[in-house]
């Protein structure tokens, strides 16, 4: 099976309101793949579902085969929007916690990590500033010999100098048989790494290409036909 | 799984819980110092300051102990919200765990803390009351004249008896963990004004308990009409029905808990 991610009528309505509809999507393995839309358009919803905190309306992901459920679980690594991790645990305690729980979690590839990035371990992560803190997030699920990663807005709230350090950890780190998710607006960054892209807008997607396939076919920059189709 | 994720619930209430006992005792000592100094002999002025100050001590005491229980309760609800349905939720929800291994390792801990903190009162209340008087009838007290006390007024021994209690202290104090689990997440559903979707679930769960309990309570009174001579032998039926009662209570709010959050779970 070449997919990683493959899903079936897949719908998540609140009260009456539908905000995300995707008659059926299949991410491949071994790309990274930019998921790309304007607020609102449903990119966190997807990613919630396919993790298992959000229990689709109708529908149905699976993950290499497998229904969202524990065994899917083994083989994602999440890193939402916000923190959440506990404030009162140190940066070794997480680690630990992480290794606990991940039998696929490197713990020395995260040492390193903090380490480049002059990390102190035994902080507590309430004495962090709130861009130290995503940063510690974002070893803890590079660490992870995770089949499939799904990042939301990672270099969000990052000064530029780490962002590129992210992007490096990202494109470096990780297993190259794995799909990394990448959901953002800040296109202009991130699109040199990006092997696809999908476009969504209001719930639905609009656009599933590779990035080599736009610039040929529209001959423009992805963060060129971003701004075009999603214009207000 | 269970074994890490019972490890982490005691790290991370430990936090909370041993700081609480240690004010409980800190307390509970500090009232009993003041409580055995007299001073008679003083000036009047510093009796009356002293007089205070005891009776400041006392209040303190007083609030702390009735505090204890509730605090243990507060801090096991706080707990389960801010892991399970708050931001932390986002990683508790992704572990590659069953949620009913949440839930039970969650009520668990919670649990062994009720149990721990009831012991810590006792404790505390011994502490408060001991004095010549209380060790000279305790030195009186065997083990055959309280065995013999117990069985002569509800018809079982000693030992049996002291399980039993301590069944329905495990029953009962798992029932009001699970209630409280269950009402979260009920509350949960909504997608707007959480937590008085919360108090709704739990009004809805005490009406549903009263119905279950006024059932139930049939076949006991049917029993003891036909079984009971004296007053003295409603005890043993009574707390056989109370742990039976609070057993199937723990079970279906278990149920429905793990029903809400494996099925209909919305992280926001």
């Amino acid at each position: 099976m070449n997919s990683i991610l493959e899903c079936v009528d897949l719908t998540k309505a609140y009260s009456s309101r539908t905000v995300l509809k995707i008659p059926s999507l299949s991410l491949p393995k071994g790309k990274i793949i930019g998921l790309l839309g304007p607020n609102g358009s449903g990119k966190t919803t997807f990613i919630k579902m396919a993790c298992g905190i959000l229990t689709a309306t109708t529908g149905s992901i699976s993950i290499d085969g497998l229904p969202v459920g524990t065994e899917s679980k083994k083989i994602v690594s999440y890193l939402p929007d916000n923190t959440y991790l506990s404030d009162y645990m140190s940066v070794k305690e997480t680690i630990s916690f992480f290794a606990d729980f991940y039998e696929d979690f490197d713990v020395n590839k995260a040492y390193s990590m903090l380490q480049s990035l002059n990390i102190n371990p035994e902080d507590k992560l309430k004495t962090l500033s709130k861009g130290t803190k995503e940063k510690v997030q974002l070893i803890l699920v590079m660490s992870r010999n995770a089949k499939i990663y799904f990042l939301d807005e990672p270099i969000g709230g990052v000064d530029p100098a780490s962002r590129d350090y992210i992007l490096n950890t990202i494109i470096s780190n990780y297993n190259l048989d794995a799909t990394i998710v990448i959901s953002t607006h800040l296109i202009y960054d991130i699109e040199s790494v990006l092997d696809d892209v999908i476009f969504i807008k209001n719930g639905q997607i609009m656009l599933a290409s590779s990035v080599k396939d736009i610039k040929e076919k529209y001959q423009k920059s992805v963060d060129a036909l971003f701004r075009e189709v999603f214009r207000c | 799984m269970l074994g890490k994720l019972l490890k982490h619930e005691f790290k991370a209430t430990s936090r909370l819980m041993l700081p609480l006992y240690l004010i409980c005792i800190a307390v509970t000592i500090l009232n009993k110092l003041v409580s055995v100094f007299e001073f008679f002999d003083y000036p009047e002025t510093v009796f009356y300051l002293m007089n205070s100050f005891k009776t400041l001590t006392v209040a303190l005491y007083i609030f702390v102990l009735l505090s204890i229980m509730v605090a243990t309760l507060i801090i096991c609800i706080i707990r389960f919200y801010k892991n399970m349905l708050g931001s932390q939720g986002y990683l508790t929800f992704t572990l590659p765990v069953k949620t009913y291994e949440h839930i039970l390792s969650k009520g668990i801990t919670s649990v062994i803390w009720f149990l721990i903190s009831s012991v810590v009162v006792i404790i505390s209340i011994f502490i408060t009351i001991v004095d010549k008087d209380v060790i000279a009838e305790l030195s009186k007290f065997s083990y055959h004249n309280l065995d013999h006390a117990v069985y002569y007024s509800i018809g079982i021994h000693l030992i049996p008896f002291l399980i039993l209690v301590l069944l329905l202290f495990i029953v009962y104090f798992s029932g009001i963990v699970v209630i409280m689990y269950s009402s979260l997440s009920i509350g949960n559903l909504f997608n707007k004004n959480k937590i008085l979707g919360s108090f709704l679930g739990y009004l809805i769960i005490k009406i549903i308990n009263s119905a279950i309990s006024s059932i139930l309570i049939l076949p006991l009174m049917i029993f003891m009409e036909s079984h009971i001579d004296s007053s003295f032998e409603f005890t043993l039926p009574y707390l056989i029905f109370m742990i039976v009662y609070n057993a199937l209570i723990t079970v279906l709010y278990f149920f429905v808990a793990n029903y809400i959050l494996s099925k209909k779970l919305n992280l926001q």
